[in-house]
């Protein structure tokens, strides 16, 4: 492998994948095997051998080991031999973890959520041989001890999501699953045009699984990271700060976001202050969409835009803003190009990393068109099919319309999401996706007399 | 065109802010609302002369020769995204509603209650309707005007006031509801009133009378007798007593009700809304963006599928291609995941959805799961069932459903006596 910045044996992916490439597992892999550029650049129908390859034989194992799998009927039918490239995505049922209203009937299920499942059993979608699994991983990654330090010796992990909808359940993942999708992240990030000795400053909380992989994948890339609670750690060790930052922390813990909202903008200035000593070159934020902004107090305190408008002369060093966890709106990326800042998103979930990457050389100038970035994980954007036909089945949605987005991760050790139903849509394109976002039915305006007060 | 607040029989002098057409290059300038016009508004309510019945019941009287003039005309036009033809019918129409308000005897006021009313945009017989039964009532009012479409109610309460009204009986303020200062100026006027009136799930008040129903929907038994209705629904895209979701029972029925809502939809012509052939309103483009979401989500999911045009059977769903019109049909199978959310939304745009049931009962059943949070306004039944087809408790049933119930006509008939179920009249006078 040639990569630039990853150490090691000069291997090639086609080397790792050995004599049968399209009967591999990932678990049977090294974690660096995610980083490969030549996941990216081979020829698609290989690539959709290779990947279905282990779909089928992640399928297989889950058939029979893991309960959400094994006690479905639907996915009991399936006959894992069948499948023999990843577009067999399609002959696969969906996973949702709330239903569908309208969905179903006298003999069909419909979308039937398992949130409730999940949550009475934690081990829904783990296998039942995950303690085997882990050790297999281990086995193909000679330094595991080294990474399981890294990850503080937490050999499983435990990430909490999805509880705007309902109940928040846990997705348990192996370490070495997260490290190979933190590898995934590399490769998206470097597809965004970062690279070693770039510092990056990063917003989201350790906690959350994103704020972890991209701190692993920062230090995989040799990129000096500057977490958010280290940012934090420094402005209440300064006298300037100390008072806002403390008020401010406790205030949004206990959510008092009248009080926060006082002592935002001192905290604001010494982030600026902080990203102006440190000569940060890469910002990793959060830029919610207008209209979120307006209805949660909560997040918006730190929206980058607000940082940044304040002062944008704070800035100077920073060549490239990487903001996640929404689309990235509009006049902010405009507004930042103009400044001179290069500007991506990646898309990725608790639930698998990362679909999917706004690249540098990309022709389209929206930021919110994606290239997928295949392995460890895959997508699909897909329309559900139940009415009349024996049983529901997947359709790839018609290029340049809205389907479901549907995400597979194919490591398969710890929480198995196969063609799940993350809650987000997206415009189908060739090997990309437009426009992902939450597709969630808000109340609709304009009704009878929406505007005698409001507007 | 500028429009102050005008209390105490006065257009008061004051800053403004100014209101954008969302649909035309046109705006109005309104009057911000503050602290001592509430004062002057409470001060025009409780020394207000009353006239007495006879003298109330002919400035309802006069209301009816009331011509608006083109100034406003094109300002409600144009504001509101309404043609002109279809603006002009609804004047009439709450023209006709004074003629029942009139037919209702009234008494002579022993006792001072004033009213606020938070009136919407959306619907040019509103203001008749507030306005006689105020003068009926006896009951001296405030009227908060929608800022879309303030217009026309201004010019009534002028007229009013030049044929005789006594200044501080109608009083209409406007105000920037965007600024704290307005919005909480609006809110100390409403709590002074007696009797609050809301259009909309807006709540400022906890005594305050709310009209928010949800949207009507109509129950198809008969295909022949609902035809005539179907167009009426399609004009009023923003009505609350549109039915813009019918639940048709029987095949057959639903392929006519089906053939005939399209012919409605692709007669309905679009222009400039100032041309008395434009039947077709302008609607905002971010309601049609929810539309729109609305309606993909659907369609992904197979909850539903696209009939009308047949371009967009795959064709993309977007603001700009549902703009003409579209029909849906929504399926709710499985009542243990829950409703279609088309029959819980509100769809205040061109778009009307169907539904193909076997039987009066599976009609009910489905309307009582999707009413289960809120009553819709109105329940319009097309067709007289046989009594070997009446689910049982059919009628009781109905009364939880719905507010009203409406049999072989169209909701948007009212006469002007009740509305969302309750007898305006009867309120004021309590």
């Amino acid at each position: 492998m040639n990569e630039e910045g990853i150490d090691g044996l000069e291997i090639t992916l086609d080397y790792m994948l050995g004599k049968d490439p399209y009967n591999v597992d990932a678990i049977d892999f090294p974690v660096t095997i995610a980083a490969f550029k030549e996941w990216d650049m081979m020829e698609e129908k290989r690539r959709s051998r290779i990947l279905g390859g282990m779909l089928r034989n992640t399928i297989k194992r889950i058939q029979t080991t893991t309960p959400l799998y094994r006690n479905n009927e639907s996915w009991q039918a399936i006959q894992a031999e069948d499948i023999e490239s990843s577009e067999d995505l399609t002959q696969l049922p969906l996973i949702s973890k709330d239903s569908v209203a309208g969905t179903g009937g006298e003999e069909k299920l419909g979308i039937k959520g398992f949130r409730n499942e999940l949550v009475e059993n934690p081990n829904l979608l783990v296998p039942n041989n995950f303690e085997w699994l882990i050790e297999r991983q281990e086995a193909a990654n000679q330094n595991h001890k080294e990474i399981l330090e890294a990850y503080g010796g937490r050999r499983i992990l435990e990430f909490g999501s999805g509880g705007s909808q309902g109940k928040s359940t846990i997705t348990k993942l192996s370490y070495l699953t997260v490290e190979m999708e933190a590898y995934a992240l590399v490769r998206a990030l470097k597809k965004n045009g970062l690279k070693r000795g770039d510092s990056i400053a990063c917003f989201y909380n350790d906690s959350h699984k994103g704020g972890l992989q991209l701190e692993r994948a920062a230090a995989i890339m040799g990129m000096p990271f500057h977490a958010k609670r280290k940012i934090f750690a420094a402005l209440a060790n300064d006298v300037k700060y100390q008072k806002a930052v403390y008020t401010f922390q406790t205030a949004i813990a206990q959510e008092e976001f009248e009080i926060a909202e006082q002592y935002a903008p001192r905290v604001r200035e010494g982030i600026r202050e902080y990203i102006k000593a440190h000569q940060i070159k890469v910002i990793e934020s959060v830029q919610p969409p207008a209209l979120y902004m307006e209805k949660n107090a909560k997040g918006s305190a730190l929206a980058f835009m607000t940082l940044f408008n304040e002062d944008h002369n704070a800035f100077a060093s920073v060549e490239h803003a990487f903001l996640t966890g929404f689309p990235v709106p509009k006049d902010a990326y405009e507004r930042l190009r103009e400044y001179g800042m290069s500007v991506s998103t990646t898309w990725g979930s608790t639930e698998a990393m990362a679909l999917a990457t706004y690249a540098k050389n990309s022709l389209e100038e929206n930021v919110n068109c994606l290239e997928e970035n295949p392995f460890p994980t895959i997508g699909l954007v897909a329309w559900h099919r139940e009415r009349e036909r024996r049983r529901p089945i997947l359709k790839r949605a018609p290029e340049g319309t809205e389907g479901l987005l549907l995400v597979t991760s194919l490591i398969g050790a710890g929480s198995v999401y196969i063609n799940y139903r993350i809650g987000d849509k997206a415009i189908a394109q060739e090997n990309a996706y437009y426009a992902i976002n939450r597709s969630e039915l808000g109340d609709i305006n304009g009704s009878c007399a929406a505007d005698a007060l409001r507007i | 065109m500028k429009l102050e607040n005008l209390i105490n029989g006065q257009r008061k002098d004051g800053e403004t802010f100014s209101i954008k057409s969302e649909f035309y290059n046109y705006h109005l300038d309104l009057a911000r609302y503050t602290n001592q016009d509430v004062e002057e508004v409470c001060t025009a309510l409780n020394t207000c002369e009353i006239p007495p019945l006879r003298r109330r019941r002919e400035l309802i009287s006069l209301l009816k020769d009331f011509q608006v003039s083109g100034d406003t005309m094109r300002a409600i036009c144009l504001m509101s995204g309404t043609p002109i033809s279809l603006v002009q019918e609804r004047i009439e129409r709450g023209k006709e509603m004074l003629k029942t308000i009139l037919s209702i005897n009234g008494k002579e006021v022993s006792q001072r209650k004033t009213l606020f009313v938070a009136q919407p945009a959306n619907d040019s017989q509103e203001p008749f309707f507030f306005i006689a039964h105020s003068l009926l009532a006896g009951t001296p009012m405030t009227i908060k005007v929608s800022r879309r479409e303030p217009s026309l109610t201004m010019e009534l309460a002028e007229c009013l006031l030049e044929k005789g009204l006594p200044a501080g009986f109608l009083n209409i303020i406007h105000g920037d509801t965007t600024q704290k200062e307005d919005s909480l100026a609006i809110q100390r006027t409403l709590r002074l009133s007696h009797m609050p009136f809301v259009m909309g799930d807006g709540i400022l008040n906890k005594k305050q009378y709310s009209f928010d129903g949800d949207y009507t929907k109509g129950l198809v038994l008969d295909a022949d007798i609902v035809r005539i209705h179907l167009i009426t629904s399609v004009e009023a895209p923003l009505s609350c007593l549109a039915e813009h979701n019918y639940l048709v029972v029987g095949e057959e029925n639903f392929h006519s009700v089906v053939r005939d809502l399209k012919k409605a939809y692709s007669t309905l012509y679009g222009g400039s809304l100032l041309d008395v052939n434009t039947r077709r309103s302008s609607i905002d483009y971010m309601v049609r963006g929810q539309i729109a979401d609305l309606l993909n989500q659907g369609r992904m999911h197979d909850t539903l599928r696209v009939l009308y045009p047949s371009h967009l059977i795959e064709g993309r769903i977007t603001p700009e291609t549902i703009e003409e019109g579209i029909i849906v049909e929504h399926y709710t199978e499985d009542l243990s995941l829950g409703v279609n959310p088309l029959m819980t939304k509100k769809l205040p745009a061109y778009i009307t959805a169907v539904r193909c049931v076997s039987s009066l009962e599976q009609a009910v059943t489905i309307l009582e799961e999707s009413t289960k949070k809120e009553k819709i306004m109105a329940l319009a039944i097309y067709g007289n069932p046989e009594d070997a087809q009446y689910p049982q408790n059919f009628d009781a049933r109905l009364k939880n459903i719905a507010y009203e119930i409406h049999r072989n006509k169209s909701p948007q008939e009212r006469r002007g006596i009740y509305h969302q179920g309750i007898n305006i009249q009867e309120v004021l006078t309590q």
